[in-house]
């Protein structure tokens, strides 16, 4: 499978802490590649440093055969990248349509600003109902759907979902696991970092295992869900 | 009391307010995507005022023609003092508060250098010009021509930032950064154009409010200060960053202070309006209109 991002030997630091200590992993094209760990082990460090948000300190992100490493978050959500983020970070004193529309801000997604709404809310025809509405006065879940929504305006090659069902009810939690596999359908490819273990196995492709900062172990989905160490630390056997 | 029926007054709360709005405007645009807090924003007024005098005394053109060469001086100083002394601070990842706090120094900085520039260029003598001063009365209430155009083009302004910070998507992105920068910057706001763009229209904005002041009163190298405080009020009645909110409370102080001040005397406007800004600070800090942005 040819990769759609390659990281090699990435760190990242929050101030003076260094979270990420030498991270590689490649991300399949069209593919779900999973990044799990329990809390604390840097998956959301990871994902904001892959979209721009912290200085680069050291490694080498490719995308796409070209390098990456030191651009901009709007220069890499102009090329495709796209981050929707633990917390969800939407603008609550904007409207639904106003928070999907400024998520097509970037040049490449404008253009087709139109069709790329209709998706969206084909997608989640809740959003298509709330247009109007303040974002702030969404349900969490909602939210979380308006936060996807507004990366997938974006037009995303490239996908990094940090978290989406934390704090969600699972009905809604498995809504979220559900629409993934659709949107690799559409040709995206999807980096997602995830506490839920078991969810996560079932929609990835090939998964790493980050710990304290390093990728402690890797394998395809299915030979991971026979993994005994993996069984005893994160599928509680 | 009949007086204070009459509709001078409320053509003087209107243009005042008018201004307050305008100016208020600048600032609030600037703090809020940026978190600078300008405490030299009434200084580019006076600068503006200064533009103003020279353009109708040296050349008799009408200074109304002159606002926009004012403007692109005031927004050029803005870009120059954000490359200079902002744009480093605000790469660098400080926190909020020390950004805050920073910008509040750098700023007063450059207003004792600004008036102590204009004071040793021009003296610190207060001048005027007479430009528009003729009155026309409209029923019981007597408008000199200055005023009409200073309200005019103040709301002028106010209405053209509205339509682009609402429908256009240059000014969703300033409102959006305002919100929440985070969030801007991951969907993909170019964040330092944003930033520059909005130091540049609230310094410009903040120059045409000095040259529309100084039609119809005196200017001086110090006559910024009272601006500053009464923007600050403004933009902390409306919430800070919250652009609508600060237009609203612009009229709404320029109707307290015309109005008290006819009430008691012209002595007490500059009581009355630190008075206002203490109260304000005690009573409502986040603002009488709302909270402006999610932390």
């Amino acid at each position: 499978m040819t990769p759609s991002l390659l990281v090699t030997d990435l760190t990242a630091c929050y101030g003076e802490v260094q979270v990420l200590k030498g991270v590689s992993l490649t991300a399949r094209s069209q593919g779900v590649t999973a990044v799990i760990g329990s809390n604390g082990a840097g998956k959301s460090t990871l994902m904001r440093r892959l979209a721009g948000l912290l200085p680069p300190t050291g490694g080498q992100i490719t995308f796409e055969g070209q390098d990456i490493s030191t651009l901009a978050s709007h220069d890499l959500v102009a090329r495709g990248v796209v981050l929707v983020p633990e917390g969800r970070l939407i603008f609550s004193d904007m409207t639904v349509f106003e928070n999907l529309t400024i998520g097509a801000v970037n040049p490449r997604a404008r253009a087709d600003r139109d069709n790329t709404l209709e998706t969206v809310f084909d997608f989640f025809p809740r959003l298509k109902e709330r247009r109007s509405q303040l974002g702030g006065t969404l349900s969490g879940g909602e939210q979380q759907m308006l936060a996807l929504g507004r990366g997938l305006m974006a037009n995303p090659k490239l996908l990094l979902l940090d978290e989406p069902t934390l704090g969600l009810a699972p009905g809604i939690a498995k809504q979220i696991f559900q629409i993934i596999p659709g949107l690799v359908k559409l040709g995206l490819s999807v980096i997602l970092a995830e506490q839920d273990v078991h969810k996560t196995l079932a929609i990835a492709d090939y998964v790493y295992v980050l710990e304290n900062g390093t990728i402690g172990a890797e394998g395809l989905s299915a030979d991971l869900q026979n993994d005994q160490r993996i069984k005893d630390a994160y599928l509680g056997a | 009391m009949e007086s204070l029926l009459s509709g001078q007054l409320l053509f003087a709360a209107l243009v005042l307010g008018g201004l307050y709005a305008l100016i208020a405007l600048g600032l609030n645009l600037v703090y809020g995507t940026m978190r600078l807090l300008n405490i030299a924003h009434g200084d580019l007024l006076m600068i503006g005022g200064y533009g103003a005098f020279w353009c109708f005394t040296l050349t008799g053109m009408s200074p109304l023609l002159g606002l926009p060469v004012i403007a692109a001086i005031t927004a050029g100083l803005g870009i120059a003092l954000y490359y200079l002394l902002f744009r480093g601070q605000l790469s660098s990842g400080k926190p909020i508060p020390q950004i805050e706090a920073n910008s509040l120094l750098l700023f007063f900085g450059v207003s004792v250098v600004t008036q102590n520039v204009i004071a040793l260029a021009f003296s610190a003598t207060p001048r005027a010009y007479r430009y528009l001063d003729d009155v026309y009365h409209f029923g019981q209430v007597a408008m000199t021509g200055n005023r009409i155009a200073a309200l005019a083009i103040a709301l002028t302004c106010l209405v053209a930032i509205i339509l682009v910070l609402n429908r256009t998507m240059f000014g969703m992105s300033i409102k959006a950064l305002i919100q929440n920068r985070d969030a801007a910057r991951i969907v993909g706001i170019n964040v330092e154009r944003v930033q520059l763009t909005s130091i540049a229209l609230g310094f410009g904005v903040a120059g045409i409010a000095g040259g529309l002041v100084s039609m119809a009163e005196q200017i001086s190298p110090f006559m910024g200060f009272p601006f500053t405080i009464a923007s600050f009020v403004v933009i902390i009645m409306g919430g800070l960053g919250n652009v609508f909110g600060g237009i609203i409370a612009g009229f709404l102080l320029a109707f307290i202070e015309i109005y008290a001040v006819a009430l008691t005397s012209a002595n007490m406007r500059s009581i009355l309006l630190y008075g206002i800004f203490v109260a304000v600070l005690i009573l409502r800090p986040q603002g009488l209109l709302g909270k402006a942005r999610q932390s």
